[in-house]
């Protein structure tokens, strides 16, 4: 509910975009190196936080603007609409956005959506992806269309690697030039993931590390930390034990939050598809879709929380998809299971002149299957 | 903080010290108040002075500060002025004492009236009597009208802010009221099992916590007890099942004892009885954790945090670097005491008219000097005077003052140093430290790590200057900052005022280097320079003039030049920094 009659519905989501960005740029500092001090925030955070603190005290709220940390762990933790401000609260249309993923912590991409909504920069184009687009552009091979298909896959499938088989693996497909971006992409195993004999495990799920968890009985292999990995397999067993960490790199987090979790529902519906004969891609045609074919069939999954953001998002930029001839937009199930009334309120809030086929993975799946 | 008695002036502060020194002490001169005022606790408890303990803490409470001859000298240098500039106004009434500025006389003090005088006895009696608490006088500005701020104090450009927008603003939080009288603190040995049964249970019905089987650090698994009390009883100890708190100063233990568990039940059955507890510890990430496990056993806490600026910078700086080390650089992680470290002001979210180039001073922001107009009775705007942020109530940054004034948080947990400062005027009525308030308040004060505590405050207590020999002295600071620019015509460096600054810090270096030279020459003497403190009572001005004066020769030479010149120098500097750290940390 909205309780104060000056903050119309355009007011609380321009404080949401602001407060978007402002998430969007601090995670650029802090991938360039930067910690998060709360003296010198970017511009756009301070300005996010500065309106939400309005918001807040003309609510009788908590003040949530004061604190970065405070705020980036309710951001990580809950939809904006459980936050306590009541602004933000249902039936604000973005009420079940969420900011920022839980693990490994980055912009979600409602946030990143968010961020960019009315605005025409590109600053939110994945920096990954033109890096990857990049190298694919210098390959000299009859192949290098699925060169970009092939790295992306390789990622989400083994987001844990020893070096020389991944390089070994460059090196058989002809993109050794990627081996340098990878090992810019990755880090060494962390100590945290170590066991205390030095081993590490990985996850059966999703390929991802497990990390040593204080409640043994539970997680006696450890914790996966990727989001959608425990969405799907809350208690976390290990596929390999790995005894040296020497030579094991995992990529960092931001690849992990932005390709491989989101990655993992993709990964499932083209098995699921190539198991069934239908001859679909991963990211065909420089990751104009998800999943595709030629021209024919493109698939875009999509991990939003709130469906109305989804919707507005697709309305104002669909992407890729457009090029194809038969659309989707698959959900995740255990998106759709979670919030009675997703698929209804998706197909309500998008708006655009092209029509597209919304529906949960499962559901595409067999549709496509027949 | 307290209400000053009728008549004092500052400037006429020899006048009271005279008072206390002639009439309660019966001396008649103030050559020994240096040593009487400097509020060393091993001379004001001293049983000579049991009649003027009281008048003495009231003078220093009233900011009468005399801890060198030269604060005597200066201090009854200005009362005579004052006295000499006010002699023809129409209501001028001599002071009481005639106190000489001749400092070979001990500075002499001569009556001029009676004992009996009105005035010297009203004065003698506010002096033994108790002080009232200043009163917070500056309210908070009407949130319905508008009002504003400078960005630099008075000289800056004015920032409009507009909250009329706001429809209601929360009530401050209720305070603690003034605890008279305090029924003793009796604890049975199984009232602390059961609170260690409790605390155990909450924690296995959370999967995410760690156990942290504090039962089992009472009675071993075989069901004995870990813990024997004893108690005096004639010339003996007896064992007894009850701790009794009244009169109890210290605990002392071996490491890994069970001290601070001991500790940490206690305080979490107090406050389970809706006692009040204070605990301080030697530093801010201690309070901080500490504060943390409280809340988890749903213990009310409040945290007694430095407010400063600087402060809050260095605290709020220091936990960023910790929660950095978390994961992501910090980002999207936080720790316990973020929320009570907040570094953003909510008032920048209603600033109306912000002038050109303006950036909100979150790190200074305007809490306590916004001004607004008052209204008349006739509805009109009246005179503008100074206001209190009428959004403390709601604002974020606030939280730990606001929490630390609400009657409902009854576990304050601090740094010893922070007892210093000033209860926030936002939620208190009177003006006072927070070390008074607690006292006043709490039914329990625990010092944990009591050495570390002492440590902290004998540094607070000593004012420490770096002259040379370190890259954080004042020589190498100059170097860098002054000389350094100078020698390589960095653009600021061509003003007069950086020319004349130069010269200042040039005399300052030379001083500098004479004194590090003497004490080089003085340390190969027999004995060493430290040989001459022996049974001193050391003061800055004893050790200067200990080291530039031979005793045998010199000492009648107080007013030579070499002296004098290095005194001055030496008080100015131990007032800035006095200046400096007499802020509320």
């Amino acid at each position: 509910m909205i309780n104060n009659q000056s903050d119309s519905e355009e007011d609380v989501e321009i404080a949401l975009r602001v407060l978007s960005r402002g998430f969007v740029d601090l995670h650029q500092s802090v991938r360039a190196g930067e910690i998060v001090d709360p003296y010198s925030l970017p511009q756009t955070m301070g300005d996010g936080m500065r309106i939400l603190s309005r918001l807040c005290v003309k609510a009788a709220a908590e003040d949530l603007g004061d604190s970065v940390h405070s705020l980036s762990d309710i951001a990580r933790r809950l939809p904006v609409g459980e936050w306590g401000v009541p602004q933000f609260a249902s039936p604000f249309r973005f009420a079940e956005a969420k900011l920022l993923t839980s693990e490994p912590v980055a912009p979600t991409e409602e946030c990143r959506a968010l961020a960019s909504m009315g605005g025409a920069d590109g600053i939110l184009e994945g920096v990954h992806h033109l890096q990857l687009r990049e190298i694919v552009q210098r390959v000299r091979s009859q192949s290098r269309l699925q060169i970009y298909s092939m790295l992306r896959e390789r990622i989400v499938r083994k987001p844990v690697y020893e070096r020389r088989e991944l390089s070994g693996f460059l090196e058989d497909e002809g993109i050794v030039l990627a081996d340098e971006v990878m090992r810019q992409w990755s880090s060494d195993i962390p100590l945290g993931a170590l066991r205390r004999d030095g081993s590490f495990a990985i996850c059966a799920n999703c390929g991802g590390l497990l990390y040593p968890h204080r409640d043994a009985a539970r997680f006696p292999d450890g914790r996966c930390k990727i989001g959608p990995c425990r969405e799907e397999v809350p208690s976390s067993t290990a596929r390999q034990i790995v005894e040296d960490a020497a030579g094991w790199r995992v990529f960092k987090d931001d690849i992990l939050a932005y390709w491989v979790g989101p990655g993992l529902a993709e990964i499932r519906l083209y098995d699921q598809l190539r198991g069934g004969g239908v001859d679909v891609q991963l990211y065909p045609r420089d990751d104009a879709a998800d999943v595709g074919r030629t021209h024919e069939l493109g698939i875009d999954v999509k991990s939003y929380a709130c469906p109305r953001l989804l919707g507005d998002t697709l309305s104002e930029r669909l992407g890729g998809l457009t090029t194809f001839d038969e659309r989707y937009v698959a959900i995740p199930d255990a998106i759709v299971n979670r919030r009675p009334g997703y698929l209804e309120d998706l197909r309500y809030a998008y708006r655009g002149a092209i029509g597209v086929v919304f529906g949960k993975v499962s559901e595409i799946a067999a549709r496509i299957l027949g | 903080m307290r209400v000053a008695p009728d008549g004092f002036r500052p400037a006429l502060r020899a006048q009271w010290m005279a008072c206390v020194m002639h009439d309660i002490l019966g001396l008649r001169s103030l050559a020994s108040a240096p040593a009487l005022f400097s509020g060393y606790r091993s001379i004001v408890t001293h049983r000579a002075l049991a009649e003027a303990r009281v008048a003495l803490r009231n003078l220093r409470l009233l900011g009468v500060n005399v801890e060198s001859e030269a604060h005597l000298q200066e201090a009854v240098t200005e009362a005579r002025a004052w006295e000499e500039d006010h002699s023809s106004a129409d209501d001028y009434v001599e002071p009481p004492f005639e106190i000489s500025t001749d400092p070979g006389t001990g500075f002499a003090i001569r009556e001029r009236v009676r004992r009996d005088d009105a005035r010297r006895a009203a004065m003698l009696a506010s002096l033994l009597g108790v002080l009232p608490h200043d009163v917070q006088k500056t309210l908070p500005a009407d949130h319905t009208r508008r009002f504003r701020f400078r960005v630099d104090g008075d000289t800056g450009p004015d920032v409009i802010c507009d909250t009329r927008e706001i429809a209601t603003l929360p009530a401050p939080p209720e305070t603690a009221p003034e605890m008279r009288e305090r029924a003793p603190i009796s604890v049975t040995i199984a009232e602390l099992e059961g609170v260690a049964r409790e605390l155990d249970e909450e924690d296995a019905r959370d999967p995410t916590r760690v156990p942290r089987n504090f039962f089992t650090r009472l009675r071993s698994e075989e069901g004995q007890a870990v813990f024997s009390v004893l108690s005096p009883q004639g010339a003996g100890l007896a064992p007894t099942d009850r701790i009794e708190l009244d009169d109890v100063s210290h605990m002392i233990g071996l490491p890994g004892a069970g001290k601070s568990t001991l500790i940490f039940l206690l305080v979490v059955l107090l406050a389970r009885r809706g006692r009040r507890v204070t605990l301080l510890v030697p530093s801010i990430e201690f309070a901080l954790a500490l504060d943390a496990d409280l809340i988890r056993y749903a213990v009310p806490t409040a945290l007694l945090v430095g407010q400063s600026p600087d402060a809050r910078r260095r605290h709020a700086t220091r936990l960023a670097e910790r929660i950095a080390t978390l994961d992501s650089g910090g980002f999207g992680q936080t720790a316990p005491g973020a929320e009570l470290l907040g570094t953003r002001c909510a008032l920048a979210g209603f600033v109306s008219v912000p002038p050109p180039g303006f950036e909100f001073p979150h790190d200074r922001p305007p809490c306590r000097s916004l001004r607004q107009a008052a209204v008349n009775k006739d509805g009109k705007e009246g005179k503008e005077g100074n206001r209190l942020c009428p959004l403390a109530v709601a604002c974020g940054r606030q939280r730990s003052s606001r929490r630390l004034a609400d009657a409902a948080a009854l576990v304050h947990i601090g740094h010893v140093i922070s007892t210093e400062v000033v209860a926030s005027p936002h939620f208190h009525t009177e003006r006072m430290r927070e070390f008074e308030m607690l006292a006043r308040t709490s039914d329990l004060v625990i010092i944990d790590e009591v050495d570390g505590a002492q440590a902290a405050l004998d540094q607070k207590g000593f004012a420490e200057l770096d002259l040379f020999g370190s890259s954080d002295s004042y020589e190498s600071i100059l170097l860098d900052d002054v000389f350094d620019p100078v020698a390589s015509g960095r653009g600021f460096a061509v003003s007069n005022s950086i020319e004349n600054y130069t010269l200042a810090s040039n005399r300052f270096m030379r001083l500098n280097r004479g004194l590090r030279a003497h004490l080089l020459e003085r340390m190969v003497e027999e004995g060493g320079v430290l040989s001459r403190f022996k049974d001193a009572f050391v003061t800055g001005n004893s050790i200067l003039a200990r080291m530039y004066l031979d005793p045998e020769v010199d000492e009648e030479e107080h007013g030579s030049a070499r002296f004098d010149l290095i005194r001055r120098l030496f008080e100015q500097l131990v007032r800035s920094v006095s200046s400096s750290w007499s802020a509320p940390s």
